[in-house]
């Protein structure tokens, strides 16, 4: 499946590609026949303009398309693969976190990983749950992993972070704000390799447990990280006009 | 009719939730009580999904696709090594060993219950796909029959007797040509005192038996003395196995006992592994699954030579060699050497789970908090997690692992 | 002399193709130009009457006197030829068409697609993207798509029925009392099939005519296991397993008739030699058997053993209520008691399970037939 659909890929890049070509030598002779709208096509999409987004929604789906749409005529663009309509399955930040993890394309495997990494984390929970006995120390026990998984990164995000910035010949680490995205990636990459430092024979689903109920405690390597770039941020912020 | 009633508590308590939640403000509390949002009315689902009839004896086709639970002096006693680790994880986690009474297990349970036990014994096969719950049959009828007083004799997977790497191959010492496993003898030799712990105290042997020049059993040793120089003397294991198993088929009928045969993933008795995975003897040689001793005495007890026992088995896709996994029914995996072996037996299919099934099981992880995922416990999600799986056991529980 | 032969000569080329008639008509031409006035006069009033291009060049050095132009004297603009007005093609057929003409005459016989003469819109063809003819599949105008595949507009209902109507007066009726498939098969188990070709062409031979071919099915014939088995062996492919079909087809001889012939004779041959029993065909063992018969297989002998057994149980223990009922007190010899209804029920399931395969039928039952053999009840308190 995979590999067909890249060779598709390859074979419609190939064919832009040839298109373009084909378009620059009939611009020679004839300036003013180039539809303008070629050129705004992204040179990384795979799907020339013609082509318009699919219905993602399940409740749109259902409903009629209106006699004229545009959508009765055109082709359409194929779904992506990792965006599932279900929220059983689907959740942006588990998908990035599921990215960032995966080594030379090998995303079953991290999905795997991450399906065994939400189940520790429920045996983890429930169990404690069951043992205790009073209603309020059982409210204080989060068994969702997914609000588990999300508050130990919310944790682990640093609010600060330093550029390197030449002025004079001189390199300063100036701090600057961290942008959100930059904050999750920052947070999620400083959880995976606190986890690739430790033993090699673990697996690293329960290496992964660990870490993220430690960054859920506020504990662990991850936050030590965390609090360090901030304790670096705070002793060069004479550099912070440098911005 | 009970779906039904379900689906409005999960509806209600949903719709409760949700309305309070926009008030509390942030994310983390509105997730947190969503994730506990049907725990509020836990006795109410509690009907729907289980059954308070938790002595397997008295289960009839009424109990069927609800939850019972097991003690845990079973879960440790007869049932031990016996249960899927996962599963077991499961019902340590849960606090409760919870399994469910499926349609095969109440018919096998009737058909042995009804058996003339003067006759030979007679043979049952559960055949079904990869996860379909055959082993936890197998768990609900030794349970059951244990609890009748019966001698069980199990094999909770065969396939660990034909292939193993770094496994040690001894020439049998009673037989030439034949080789022995002592770790995995001796292994079987403790399940089985284990599993029968209290009801071996009445069989003696009847022949006597001589290990070497120095040691040997007269005639009257309790079978636990044999037992003990098995796991001592590891070298004889496999000898000591074939004797407890000899004097169980010759004084069953005498003493009368019943003796319960359970063999999982019985077709690795007869089919041949490849030359990769297959038990190798000192010399580099292929061995056949006939020719380790384990297996020889194990066949023995599987033939109708002997009176006052049954034999059920297990057909297990997983122990034949991968290009022989396309189906999964007794006479495909078994070939004709195992078919003529166990013929005529009766063979028991064991489904996938039906819808009710499906809810149940569902319900029960609700209700233990094992999905956790809002959707997931709505009347739609139901829905998807039972077309994700297909139906499968495993497969659903491998769906709402991550849940 | 020559005029006549002239004239006899254009008389023939008036039914030839049009090409050839140019091609001797100038070459005529510059042979009566060399010759005399008259001759070539006298063929020019030939001409005239079947209007052969021949007679222009004739005509105009006879009659129009050209005039010297003097350049200068007229205007340029006159002097520019007329602009040719563009040779506009007409209005495709189908437009004019109406509703309730009749589509034999437009299509006769068989021929390549002509888009001007089909009157319903029809498209084919493949685009290499959505970006080529704005990303629809091309229509029938100018479409060499649709000229490739032959078509069947020359085999309409209407066209069908005349043809039926022609071939009428050649038929004969129809046999009375053989109105349905069934009978034909019964009375005529012999299925012979020959085919003649008919033709505008000078000879009316044609190689395929000589080739027949007979059918018959397999089950008419009577054989026992051993013919039957032997039977579909020898004629190999020419049986067909689904339908119970033998067909045996041949042209090596001649004549229809011979070939006829020849295939009642190879039938007789290959019926007769299937019944034969050679001496080699009695080392055929277990491992060779073509299905799975319980009679000679280890099952029977485990099963006889089993029962023998039981029997001694239940006569030993008489009053026991579990025991098989269906197993006669008095001793008896293997074959009576496979005989027995039970026993004969498990055979015939142990068969099916070997022979067709294992499915759900089969497994259920195999597994009702064991429960009724070893009298395996289910609990009654279900």
């Amino acid at each position: 499946m995979a590999t067909s659909l890249s060779s598709v890929q390859k074979a419609s890049k190939i064919i832009l590609f040839a298109r373009q070509l084909f378009y620059l030598k009939s611009c020679s002779h004839t300036a003013f026949k180039l539809q303008p709208c070629f050129f705004q096509v992204s040179p990384m999409s795979q799907y020339s303009p013609i082509f318009l987004d699919p219905i993602i929604d399940k409740d749109e789906l259902k409903k009629e398309l209106p006699e004229n749409d545009l959508r009765r005529h055109r082709p359409l663009k194929a779904p992506n693969t990792d965006c599932s309509i279900s929220p059983l399955f689907y959740d942006p930040t588990v998908q990035k976190f599921t990215n960032i993890m995966m080594k030379s394309g090998n995303k079953e495997r991290v999905r795997l990983i991450m399906r065994k990494l939400f189940e520790n984390l429920k045996h983890m929970q429930i169990a404690r749950w069951n043992q205790a006995t009073t209603l309020e120390e059982k409210s204080a026990i989060e068994c969702d992993p997914l609000v588990l998984f999300k508050t130990a990164i919310d944790n682990c995000k640093p609010l600060l972070l330093t550029q390197r910035i030449v002025k004079g010949g001189i390199a300063y680490r100036v701090p600057v704000c961290a942008r959100p995205k930059e904050q999750t990636f920052r947070a999620m990459k400083w959880i995976l390799e606190s986890c690739r430092d430790k033993e090699r024979r673990i697996p690293m689903e329960d290496k992964l447990t660990l870490e993220l109920m430690d960054a859920y405690n506020h504990q662990g390597k991850a936050m030590r990280k965390k609090q360090e770039v901030h304790k670096i941020c705070e002793s060069n912020r004479a550099y912070a006009h440098l911005r | 009719m009970e779906p039904v009633v379900l689906r409005n508590i999960v509806s209600r308590t949903l719709s409760f939730k949700f309305k309070k939640s926009p008030l509390q403000g942030f994310s983390k509390c509105k997730a947190r009580c969503l994730s506990t949002s049907a725990q509020p009315q836990p006795e109410k689902i509690n009907n729907v999904c289980r059954t308070h009839e938790n002595d397997p004896r008295n289960h009839t086709l009424d109990h069927v696709g609800l939850y019972y639970t097991i003690p845990v002096e079973e879960i440790n006693g007869v049932l031990k090594n016996c249960v899927h680790p996962w599963h077991l994880r499961l019902m340590n986690t849960f606090n409760e060993y919870g399994m469910m009474v499926r349609k095969p297990a109440v018919e096998l349970n009737g058909y042995i219950q009804n058996v003339n036990l003067n006759h030979p014994i007679p043979r049952f096969v559960l055949y079904g796909r990869t996860g379909a719950g055959k082993a936890s049959i197998l768990l609900h009828t030794m349970q059951r029959f244990h609890r009748d007083g019966w001698l069980i004799l199990s094999v909770p997977w065969a396939g660990r007797w034909v292939r193993g790497w770094y496994k040690e191959v001894s020439e049998s010492t009673y037989k030439a040509g034949r080789y022995d496993l002592p770790t995995d003898g001796a292994e079987w030799l403790a399940h089985f005192k284990h599993q029968n712990e209290g009801k071996l105290a009445n069989l003696k042997t009847t022949s006597e038996y001589i290990w070497t020049k120095r040691e040997n059993a007269a005639v009257g040793t309790p079978i636990e003395e044999i037992i003990n120089f098995g796991q001592t003397r590891i070298k004889f294991s496999s000898d000591c196995v074939g004797v407890i198993l000899k004097e169980i088929r010759n004084q069953a009928q005498t003493l009368g006992l019943k003796v319960l045969v359970v063999v999982n993933a019985v077709n690795a008795f007869y089919t041949q592994w490849n030359q990769l995975n297959a038990l190798k003897n000192s010399g580099k040689k292929k061995l056949h699954p006939s020719e380790i001793s384990l297996i020889h005495n194990f066949k023995k007890m599987l033939t109708p030579t002997w009176t006052n026992g049954v034999a059920v088995c297990t057909v297990e896709e997983a122990c034949n060699n991968l290009n022989e996994r396309e189906n999964y029914t007794p006479l495909y995996l078994l070939k004709q050497e195992g078919f003529e072996a166990l013929d005529p037996f009766v063979p028991i299919l064991v489904p996938e789970y039906t819808e009710k099934e499906a809810l149940s099981t569902i319900n029960y992880y609700i209700e233990h908090n094992w999905i956790q995922n809002a959707h997931g416990r709505t009347e739609e999600g139901k829905k998807e997690i039972i077309f994700v799986s297909n139906n499968n056991p495993f497969k659903l529980y491998q769906v709402c692992t991550s849940l | 002399m020559a005029s006549l032969h002239c004239r006899s000569s254009f008389l023939f080329t008036f039914h030839r193709p049009l090409t050839l008639n140019a091609s001797l008509v100038t070459s005529l031409y510059r042979q009566l130009h060399t010759t005399s006035t008259f001759l070539s006069r006298s063929i020019s009033t030939q001409n005239e009457n079947k209007s052969i291009p021949i007679n222009i060049e004739t005509s105009e050095s006879e009659e129009e006197f050209r005039v010297y132009e003097i350049e200068g004297l007229k205007k340029l603009t006159e002097l520019k030829k007329s602009k040719r007005s563009l040779n506009q093609p007409s209005p495709p057929r189908s437009k004019t068409m109406p509703v309730d003409q009749d589509w034999t005459d437009v299509w006769p016989s068989a021929s390549t697609f002509k888009w001007g003469t089909v009157p319903f819109p029809v498209r084919q063809g493949r685009i290499l993207s959505s970006s080529e003819n704005e990303g629809i599949v091309p229509s029938k105008y100018g479409n060499l798509e649709l000229m490739k595949p032959p078509n069947f507009l020359h085999l309409t209902p209407s066209h069908i029925k005349k043809h039926c109507a022609v071939l009428k007066d050649f038929c004969t009726q129809w046999p009375q009392g053989l109105d349905t498939d069934e009978k034909c098969r019964r009375f005529f188990p012999l299925e012979t099939k020959t085919s003649d070709y008919v033709f505008s062409a000078p000879s009316i031979r044609d190689d395929r005519a000589r080739f027949a071919s007979i059918k018959f099915y397999l089950s008419d014939l009577k054989l026992d296991y051993h013919a039957r088995d032997k039977f579909i062996r020898l004629v190999g492919d020419r049986y067909n397993k689904k339908t119970d079909e033998v067909t045996f087809e041949t042209g090596r001889c001649p004549l229809k008739s011979q070939n006829i012939e020849f295939l009642k004779f190879v039938f007789t041959v290959v019926y007769f030699e299937s019944w034969k029993h050679e001496d080699w065909e009695n080392s055929k063992e277990l491992q060779d058997m073509e299905q799975y018969f319980w009679d000679l297989n280890a099952s029977r002998k485990n099963c006889i053993s089993l029962l023998k057994k039981i029997k001694t149980i239940d006569e030993n223990k008489a009053t026991e209520s579990n025991r098989l009922d269906y197993l006669p007190s008095d001793i008896l010899d293997e074959d009576t008691l496979c005989a027995l209804p039970p026993i004969q029920d498990y055979k015939a399931a142990i068969e099916d399970l070997f022979n067709e395969g294992e499915n759900f039928q089969t497994i259920n039952k195999y597994k009702e037939s064991v429960k009724s053999l070893l009298n395996i009840q289910e609990n009654v308190s279900l």
